[in-house]
């Protein structure tokens, strides 16, 4: 047996041969599968192929979703609702996408953190950073497009407020708010554009961008934490070698996230909520969690200055590299960028949280409190809210807030 | 794939040995468990697959001239009502006054209401009572001897 | 229907030919046929300068194609005044206590209203009315006559346009007119209040929030024409024409024969006549011992059983309902419960007639069968639940199986480790 699958490899092995440089193809994939590591890898470096393995999840079942899913207004809930009731294994399809783009974006943001912690986005790998960065962006805008498809209350109305920001654009506002929606509101069309970005446009990009990031990844390896310019050659014993001691440490960690992917679709499945009413809105219309932080800035300033404002933060993630050009590598020996960098990580998680909170009311040490649009908080005096504020509020959001 | 063969402690042979099987049959396994819910989920549903555009009413045969007979769609009661021989017609049964279910009254041939007593014809159309307008009406049509409904209404 | 498109078409012609007015008329056929060739009649071209408002409005009212001459009589095609004095028939304006009889001249011919569809009892239903009586039996011309409704002499409009003061939605204001005058109606011993009443009631708020133009207005039940008080024993006889079910238990109840004895004012009792007040449960706590004064009075028991059975069925409809959105909400296939609990809600809704015949065992009946109904929901809600308690007895497993997979994984990692390591030290 072994014998025969002996002879039919070097049969095969012949054949491509003489036809193809298949000894440097196999030099190439062995040099690669063995590259040493530096020695400092640790387990904090399988964010990144966390989110890869994410990213291939989000392909296979998002090819699995479109053979059911039907991307028009009257059939796109009704579609979701087949797949999450009658289809087999539907629910677990579905599950997996939704919550694996979560995950991504947890896993893409915790990578960034320990890329930044570790000075790894120094000289020479800014455009690698540079790459990761768009990468967030591009998987960002997968979860704006794909929030609206399930076209159920929640999304219509989260993807009308999304698109009402780009309305404080100077002169161009308008326009292209209507090129988004595809018309004057959140319809039909803007589902069909929605869809095409998200399984077609979309995919190409993030697979485009994925491929450059791990060329520049393999071609200038790791960096360690010396200084810029410092850099010793990893002496060969201290290596880490990519396979298979380096695979084994992101398969270990792989599947305990896959357990922990499965939990979460089956103890806390996306619902279907109800079906898009566009003559219904909602309170409190929340977008998804990684815009509520941006969602909630966006509230303190009026909308053109909001606008800009709200491009800082990418702006500067974009061009960190190029700003922050300090040889040391070692977390304790920048405590400046450390510092810059926890500020701004919990400025974001106290907007985040605000804005989950805002516009709902709360019960904190056992009291309640009513938290309004800017996250004010009051007591409330009776346990009901008075149906006038509840109409106030909702006057408000629609006046103010984007 | 050269591993490094460094020296094994005493029984690690076995041990090592154990380990290789169950990872490579772990591995496996996990394969496994990610390709059948894909075959699972290719499979059809139903035999006619898809959304419901059309939901089927029951057999035409058997089915009594001037009987109704009721089905859901998404939660909508719907009465399918053969109205002549060759003639079928679906109205959604929730009436358009306070939304209770009326009930097909074969004697009169008329939908009734039985909140406030509204009244409608085998048309859907508002005979007597306070309901401000007729039954919404559905699309049918005859198909392999089944009735079948139209979704969306007309 | 058809009005409605007719009045489409109206409104494109007005657009377009200067005399559209004509075409504003019952019998649009008609209207075209005359048309040409006929300009403004004499009588309209003087009155136009001596009241040009008075020509305006009839010119937009229902009677335009009957012309000055079709009531007034007259001679339109006579220039000078001879039209109005020279010609026979002429009659001028008639005295209020007349006006009844001159429309009636028309309105209870049937030769004449029959071409248009239209009633004749008109005149005969207002001599029978309160109104009439007061007119023609004791002379008092303060009674509402056919044009103190129908918005004056000239400008009748059609009942059914929306500016027509007889339109449903400005009945209530047109007879409030009077009626709610507190210096008229004294002299009549009739209350000024009704109108005002009326607006705060059940019927005023399907009328105006609903937009529902069936609902009751002073005329329905006082009639239009015919206007006349409803006697007591009539009561309940009027409401029950459209609340028949309501009427049907009545019938059938202890107060059925009090009413008949003179004891109760049929519905009125509880419901009271002009501001009725959409019932709740708190009518039911207070009504009753409005006439049930004793506070150990059997009748108080009975109320207190259904209040609480009332309550037991409300409760129950509302948990399931919410049971059935959130499994609906968190995806599962509930349509078919969907409907169960909205065959619930019509029954309850079709027990609040039912309890008029405050029977006892309809309501137990009633409670009987909603408790099935709840459990049965309940109970397929719950199998369907189920599923996924399958979906979680399959993930401990796979847990498991993961977590030991990773353990495994991470042992051969450091096992490399450990001979790469010990490999090196070597080397």
């Amino acid at each position: 047996m072994n014998e025969k699958l002996t002879s039919m490899r070097n049969s095969i092995e012949k054949f491509l041969r003489a036809r193809y440089p298949w000894d440097s193809f196999k030099d190439f994939a062995a040099h690669q599968a063995q590259k040493p590591l530096p020695p400092h890898v640790s387990w904090w470096h399988t964010f990144g192929s966390l989110a890869l393995f994410l990213l291939a999840n989000q392909i296979v079942t998002g090819l699995l979703l479109m053979a059911y899913y039907r991307p028009t207004s009257d059939h796109a809930f009704e579609s979701i609702r087949f797949i999450q009731t009658e289809v087999p294994a539907g629910w677990l399809i579905r599950g997996l996408h939704a919550w694996g783009a979560a995950l991504m974006i947890c896993m893409l943001i915790l990578h960034m953190i320990r890329v930044f912690v570790m000075g790894g986005y120094k000289k020479p790998r800014e455009l690698t950073w540079v790459t990761g960065v768009l990468l967030l962006g591009v998987t960002v805008t997968f979860g704006f497009t794909g929030y609206l498809l399930p076209w159920n209350q929640l999304s219509y109305w989260a993807t009308t407020v999304g698109t009402e920001v780009a309305r404080a654009v100077p002169f161009v506002g308008n326009d292209i708010a209507l090129m988004l929606r595809g018309g004057e509101g959140v319809s039909g069309e803007t589902l069909g554009r929605f869809y095409v970005l998200h399984v077609a446009v979309l995919p190409w990009a993030i697979v485009g961008l994925v491929s450059i990031h791990l060329f520049l990844m393999r071609l200038q390896n790791l960096a360690t934490l010396e200084r810029v310019g410092e850099e010793q050659d990893i002496p060969p014993h201290h290596a880490v070698p990519f396979f298979p001691e380096h695979v084994l440490k992101e398969l270990s960690v792989f599947t305990v996230f896959l357990g922990f992917l499965l939990a979460l679709v089956i103890f806390s499945p996306p619902e279907l909520g109800e079906p898009a009413d566009p003559f219904n809105t909602p309170v409190g219309i929340k977008p998804e969690w990684y815009f509520l932080s941006t969602y909630q800035m966006l509230k303190y300033f009026p909308k053109t200055i909001g606008i800009f404002t709200s491009m800082i933060p990418p702006l500067i993630l974009v061009l960190l590299p190029f700003i922050d050009r300090s040889l040391e590598r070692h977390p304790k020996r920048r405590p400046l960028a450390m510092t810059l960098g926890a500020l701004a990580l919990v400025g974001a998680l106290a907007l985040g949280i605000v804005g989950k909170i805002s516009e709902t009311h709360i019960r904190f040490f056992g009291k309640p409190y009513e938290v309004d649009l800017y996250g004010r908080w009051t007591p409330e005096e009776g346990s009901a809210p008075a149906a006038d504020t509840t109409v106030s509020r909702a006057e408000n959001r629609t006046g103010s807030a984007p | 794939m050269d591993k490094p063969n460094g020296a094994a402690k005493n029984g690690g042979v076995s041990r090592r040995g154990f380990l290789d099987y169950f990872i490579g049959g772990g591995l496996a396994a996990l394969l496994a468990g990610m390709v059948a819910p894909i075959g699972a989920y290719l499979w059809p549903a139903r035999k006619r697959g898809g959304t419901q555009d059309v939901v089927e009413a029951g057999q035409v045969e058997g089915w009594q001239v001037g009987l109704a007979r009721p089905i859901q769609i998404g939660g909508h009661p719907i009465l399918v009502v053969r109205s002549t021989e060759s003639e079928f017609r679906a109205f959604s049964s929730v009436c358009s006054h306070l939304g209770c279910i009326v009930q097909w009254e074969v004697s009169s041939r008329t939908f009734k209401c039985p909140c406030h007593a509204g009244t409608f014809s085998g048309e859907g159309k508002v005979l007597s009572g306070p309901p401000p307008s007729a039954l919404i009406a559905y699309e049918t049509f005859v198909a392999g001897g089944k009735v079948n409904v139209k979704v969306p209404p007309a | 229907m058809s009005w409605v498109s007719g009045l489409a078409k109206l409104r494109w012609v007005v657009s377009v030919s200067p005399l559209a007015f004509i075409f504003l008329s019952p019998l649009g056929s008609f209207a075209v046929s005359a048309a040409p060739g006929r300009g403004p009649s004499s009588c309209e071209t003087c009155h136009m300068e001596s009241d040009s408002a008075l020509v305006e409005s009839f010119r937009s009212s229902v009677h335009a194609t009957i012309g000055c001459h079709g009531c007034h009589g007259g001679n339109p095609n006579e220039p000078t005044e001879d039209a109005m004095f020279a010609a026979e028939d002429f009659k001028g304006k008639p005295d209020r206590k007349n006006v009844p009889e001159f429309c009636g001249g028309c309105h209870s011919d049937v030769r004449k209203m029959n071409p248009f569809g239209l009633r004749t009892d008109q005149l005969a239903q207002y001599k029978t009315s309160k109104h009439g009586e007061m007119l023609f039996g004791k002379g008092d011309e303060n009674v509402a006559v056919c044009i103190d409704c129908h918005g004056g002499a000239h400008q009748i409009l059609r009942p059914k346009d929306p500016a027509s003061p007889v339109h449903p939605t400005n009945v209530p204001a047109t007879c409030g007119r009077c009626h709610s005058d507190e210096k008229k109606m004294p002299k009549y011993h009739v209350p000024a209040t009704i109108p005002g009443d009326y607006e705060k009631s059940v019927h005023a708020a399907a009328l105006r929030v609903r937009k529902d133009l069936s609902a009751p207005t002073c005329v329905t039940c006082h009639g239009n024409h015919g206007a006349t008080p409803p006697g007591v024993r009539d009561v309940s006889e009027i409401c029950g024409r459209c609340h028949v079910r309501e009427a049907e238990a009545f019938s059938k109840s202890p107060h059925a024969s009090a009413t008949a004895g003179g004891k109760m004012k049929a519905c009125i009792s509880c419901h009271s006549n002009h501001a009725i007040h959409h019932p709740t449960d708190e009518l039911l706590r207070t009504a009753c011992a409005d006439c049930h004064k004793k506070a150990d009075d059997p009748a108080l028991q009975v109320r207190d059983e259904f209040l609480a059975g009332i309550g037991q069925i409300r409760r129950d409809i509302d948990s399931t309902r919410d049971l059935v959105q959130s499994a609906a909400e968190r995806g599962f296939e509930v349509g078919e419960e969907q409907v169960r609990v909205e065959e619930a809600k019509t029954a309850f809704i079709a027990l609040t007639p039912a309890q008029h015949a405050l029977n006892l065992a309809d309501l137990s009946k009633a409670l009987r069968e909603t408790e099935t109904r709840q459990d049965d929901i309940q109970r397929s809600i719950k199998e369907k639940i189920l599923g996924e308690t399958v979906r979680r007895m399959i993930f401990l497993p796979a847990v498991i199986i993961l977590v030991l997979l990773s353990i495994a994984f991470a042992a051969k990692r450091a096992e490399i480790e450990h001979s790469r390591r010990g490999n090196g030290n070597g080397g």
